[in-house]
């Protein structure tokens, strides 16, 4: 009976704890002169300095929990802090100095999930144009929905080709689709080849370059495995390992052993971060080293998260396909300013996601001041004439993940996304493909040493910008 | 039917008829982000009912349910994009083939019990989920892997089951879930449901009275995979896309399952009070919270879970009826009393 009292007493202390924590809005931060709100407002995060200002709403949906949390937080961070840099510097000018609400939901991972947010974005925060939803299997039927509240809707992070091949005129990507992800990865691996000619002589006489893929069995890894198999049959290339893994693994022993024997010349893998994190410790562990190395197509290996779990020495010499121009904070001084400003606030520099959901916020930022209105009509019109180029970027920071512009195509398709091939040298993240996005002075090291015994020991931690040399 | 009789069909239900009232007529009045809390609830009330009916009934834990939600969804999805057939049509033949590859599951799984029987359905959610994400095409049926199934638009026809308004899903699910109910107070109070009761209660003396065990397990399994086939057809109408990560889930499999044990399993209503606690609860975590203290919402929803199975754990359909009860006698026994003077 006694237990039975203490046990109902614990409950009400942890009901009435949460309740009390869940009052106070912590993670977005207002502009500057606006007033935090209760928890009941805390998704609409920005508020006005009067009634007379005009607002414009933006509507988010980021997998806030589940498996692609850590990067779906990250969107979001860039998102607010576009967001934030705007209302400190005036608002929308076309609308008066109309300030901007976020209001930020959660996938949860799940499509449907995904899909029923955006329906209350349409339906009961009636926003002005929604950004998201990374996940593919999240974005496409989620972006269904706003084409059918006709909703300008921004896809940013989801890679599947047909999320902007269905014709629908109010869906919009700024990234890069899973066949441009490829596109760059292939043409990295050829670079590399043309950077040792030894090696390629060596693969040549070997028969040929051959390759394993190893992936989520989901849409996202299985599509972006299906367009490089289709890329390399073209090349003559030979696929030794087809691999398709579900996600949740705790050991992936079973997958390097296969590699192992395998020995492909190319390893091309697909995981979000967790998956991500045994996968390249399992490779490590079996001391696995494909001499034109370990590619992955982004995902976890994006992911700040993925740096802080794994040594230097398990992703030393790996190539990772970034979404975003890693050159970027080395480049362009206001790039290197908002790192700066994303390592005092969230405790990381820029990532590629962080980049992809502040480019991607300016975006939406950006056809609300050409269209002068909220009228979605109107937004939807300016994204279709919407036209930035990376160098008209100094004053705007519209473009942070480094596209040299963004144009829209019928599709609703931005052609000229792309990302950077990289490839960690001592711990640093060496750009070398596309040119443009090469940093100076490197070059990919082809053959990949078999240096297991040493390799990381001198690695500078994750982050560290490179030695211009 | 004379006053007295009235007085008695009411009885101890006012509060149930005005709950069914509201679920009826109040989606009619309130904003569409309303009426889509609505057409969760009554989703989630249909899958949790079909469940309890082989669940709640029986007495074994099945944590696979959404096995049979998957299996409907694709198939009426299939026959309406491979096929062009009606998914009004199409709903019964998948319900109909559910049914059939229920019973065949139930074979091998009845022979097991109490956690051996909960783990057995665990896997085959799991081994149903990775085999539909990893094969494009079984016997000639193009399932497309992990891509999934993309319903296109047909521009709202009703004969596509594709509606402009949110209402019109909703009654759908009014009509769904009212035969789930009606079937499973049929069951409840027939011979089925008397042998089912005595299964869960004591199986070896139910089959020493002559009742045959698997059998009527297998009916039982029949029914719930038939009526959980038409919720996967609404799923797939409703959501306009089936990936076999979400359907297949374990996640989607245990929501079910928590929401009939939290509502009151083996009860004819106890799945749909169930849904009509934790979806609207859920809904307004998530949206409340889910943006900006990401996870909070799950924490609170655990909470609360954790609460009502310490201090319900036959769930709340019982307590939540008594206490009804207890008031509409308060309230209305001013009014019994008026009746019996006016009859003196």
């Amino acid at each position: 009976m006694q237990t039975r009292k203490h046990l109902r007493l614990l409950t009400l202390v942890i009901v009435v704890l949460m309740a009390a924590t869940g009052c106070v809005p912590q993670t977005v931060a207002p502009a500057a002169t606006e007033a935090p709100t209760q928890a009941a407002a805390a998704t609409e995060t920005t508020t006005t300095d009067s009634a007379d200002v005009p607002v414009v709403k933006i509507g988010f949906v980021w997998p806030l929990t589940g498996n692609s949390a850590t990067i779906g937080q990250q969107h979001s961070d860039g998102a607010l802090m576009a967001i934030e840099e705007i209302n400190a510097n005036g608002g929308i000018k076309s609308m008066g100095g109309a300030k901007i609400e976020a209001v930020v939901y959660d996938s949860e991972t799940s499509p449907d999930v995904g899909s029923s947010r955006v329906e209350t974005l349409c339906t009961k925060d009636n926003v002005d144009i929604i950004v998201g939803c990374y996940n593919s299997a999240v974005t496409f039927p989620a972006s269904e929905v706003a084409q059918r509240y006709s909703t300008p809707f921004i896809s940013m992070g989801g890679v599947k080709n047909e999320i902007t091949e269905r014709g629908y005129e109010w869906v919009f990507r700024v990234n890069n689709k899973a066949s441009y992800d490829v596109a760059e990865m292939l043409k990295g691996v050829d670079l590399c080849l043309q950077a040792s000619p030894d090696t390629a002589a060596a693969v040549e006489a070997d028969g040929g370059l051959t390759y394993a893929l190893v992936y989520e069995s989901t849409d996202w890894g299985s599509d972006n495995a299906r367009i490089w198999k289709e890329e390399a049959d073209k090349r003559g290339w030979t696929c030794v390992l087809d691999e398709p893994v579900t996600s949740g693994q705790s050991d992936m022993s079973a997958q390097a052993i296969k590699i192992k024997k395998a020995n492909p010349d190319v390893i091309n893998f697909s995981f979000y971060t967790n998956d991500a994190i045994v996968f390249t410790k399992a490779l490590f562990a079996n001391k696995i080293n494909p001499r034109l190395g370990v590619w992955s197509v982004g995902g976890g290996s994006q992911d700040a998260a993925f740096y802080k779990a794994c040594s230097p020495a398990e992703y030393e010499y790996s190539f990772v396909q970034e979404d975003w121009n890693v050159s970027m904070p080395y480049l362009y001084d206001w790039a290197a300013k908002i790192s700066e400003d994303c390592y005092a606030k969230n405790g990381y520099y820029i990532t590629s996601f962080f980049a992809q959901g502040w480019t991607a916020a300016k975006v939406a930022i950006a056809a609300i001041e050409a269209a002068g209105t909220n009228d979605k009509e109107a937004i939807r019109q300016a994204l279709v004439n919407l036209d930035v180029k990376l160098e008209d970027c100094a004053d705007s920071h519209i473009i942070l993940t480094g596209y040299p512009e963004i144009k829209f195509d019928q599709d609703g398709q931005n052609t000229f996304s792309s990302g950077t091939i990289i490839q960690y040298q001592n711990g640093v993240q060496i750009g070398f493909s596309p040119l443009s996005a090469a940093t100076p002075g490197y070059s990919p090291i082809i053959p990949i040493p078999d240096d297991f015994a040493t390799r990381g020991s001198t690695s500078k931690p994750w982050g560290t910008a490179p030695e211009v040399k | 039917m004379n006053t007295k009789e009235h007085s008695n069909f009411f009885q101890g239900k006012v509060f149930a008829i005005l709950g069914l009232l509201i679920l009826l007529i109040v989606p009619n009045f309130v904003d569409t982000n309303v009426q889509i809390v609505f057409i969760l609830i009554l989703f989630y009330a249909l899958c949790a009912s079909c469940w309890n009916i082989v669940c709640g009934f029986v007495g074994e834990l099945s944590l696979g349910h959404a096995v049979f939600l998957g299996v409907g969804a694709y198939i009426s999805s299939l026959l309406l994009m491979d096929c062009s057939l009606s998914p009004w049509i199409g709903m019964f033949i998948a319900a109909a083939i559910t049914a059939v590859f229920g019973v065949i599951v139930g074979l091998p799984c009845f022979r097991l019990h109490g956690p051996y029987f909960a783990l057995t359905t665990i896997a085959l959610g799991e081994l149903i989920r990775i085999f539909v994400e990893n094969n494009e095409t079984v016997f000639g049926i193009n399932l497309r892997g992990a891509m999934g199934l993309v319903l296109k638009q047909s521009g709202n026809q009703f004969i596509a089951f594709e509606f402009a308004n949110k209402i019109t899903y909703y009654y759908v699910l009014v009509a769904l879930v009212a035969v789930t109910i009606l079937v499973t107070w049929l069951i409840k109070n027939s011979k089925l449901g008397f042998y089912l009761t005595a299964i869960k209660s004591d199986p070896d003396a139910a089959e020493s009275l002559g009742i045959k065990l698997t059998k009527y397990k297998l009916i039982a399994m029949g029914i719930s995979c038939f009526l959980i086939s038409f919720a996967g057809t609404f799923y797939a109408q409703y959501f306009r896309y089936v990936g076999p990560s979400r359907i297949f889930s374990h996640d989607m499999s245990v929501q079910i399952a928590l929401i009939a044990l939290v509502g009151g399993q083996g009860t004819v209503f106890g799945p749909l009070m169930g849904a009509c606690l934790l979806v609207p609860i859920t809904e307004f975590l998530s949206e409340e919270f889910g943006g900006t203290l990401p996870g909070l919402h799950l924490f609170i929803y655990g909470i609360v879970m954790i609460l009502v199975v310490l201090y319900m754990p036959r769930g709340i359909f019982h307590p939540v009826t008594k206490l009804f009860k207890s008031i509409e006698a308060k309230l209305f026994s001013f009014g019994k009393k008026s009746v019996q003077k006016g009859e003196k």
